[in-house]
């Protein structure tokens, strides 16, 4: 596997990545803390979260799977 | 969480009825599903593009699941305003969090014994038939008027303040 930068599509597809993943994250952050903060009770925040997070990553895992398909 | 003063306890927790949330789940997941959409509709693309999407499979189905966690991020944002603006009536005081937005929160609370009135306002066919509506409680404090909107059962509000109202006050003796 090369991934070469110089295509267009691939450097267009890095980068939707990592602003998908960084957006991902900090939302993930910032209603973590709203969770945590405002949210009355405390199981509800880890259900939550889990949710959050599990879809989330569960998302992220098939995108990598899908980038590292599309740039070989 | 929510501070409360020590041996101050929940006793009611209030949030805007599901309906409208649920309404705006489902423009979500029609969002979400719009790449797929596109799969489906794409021998109607002009050949150039069908046959450039084809030819990249891999790269449209890494968009399509960028675009789903954009979704369910967007969703999350949605559903955290709508769960976190609540009415909490506790042992001791009303609280009213309206969640505006994702930094913007405005929080009021009035002690029980400042109530001075409480007016629930139903308007309209399907709001008496779902049983929901607003709740308008005038106080004596630095916040004049809580107003909570599209409440499911907001009679139970009403409720639980008299009650504790009620506990509140010393049994009356009968005069003589």
């Amino acid at each position: 596997m090369e991934l070469d930068l110089s295509k267009p599509l691939e450097l267009g597809l890095v980068a939707v990545f990592g602003l998908a993943l960084g957006a991902f994250i900090v939302m993930g952050v910032i209603l973590n803390y709203h969770w945590t903060r405002y949210e009355t009770s405390i199981s509800k925040i880890e259900r939550i979260r889990l949710i959050y997070f599990g879809v989330g990553a569960t998302i992220v895992g098939f995108m990598t799977l899908f980038l590292i398909k599309a740039i070989r | 969480m929510i501070d409360l003063h020590e041996g101050e306890q929940i006793v009611l927790v209030k949030r805007r009825y599901w309906l409208p949330i649920a309404a705006e789940s489902f423009t979500f997941l029609l969002i979400a599903l719009m790449p797929w959409g596109i799969l489906y509709g794409l021998n109607l693309l002009p050949s150039d593009i069908e046959g450039f999407v084809r030819n990249n499979m891999s790269a449209f189905y890494f968009l399509a699941c960028a675009w789903l966690l954009v979704v369910w991020t967007s969703f999350f944002v949605a559903w955290t305003n709508y769960h976190l603006d609540v009415f909490i009536v506790t042992s001791e005081r009303i609280i009213d969090i309206d969640q505006v937005g994702l930094f913007a929160r405005d929080v009021a609370e009035a002690r029980l014994e400042n109530i001075q009135d409480v007016r629930i306002e139903t308007i309209g066919v399907l709001a008496s038939i779902i049983n929901f509506g607003n709740i308008h409680i005038q106080s004596a404090g630095a916040t004049k008027e809580f107003t909570a909107q599209h409440i499911h059962k907001p009679q139970e509000i009403r409720g639980a303040i008299t009650k504790l109202r009620r506990a509140e006050q010393p049994p009356r003796t009968p005069s003589l």
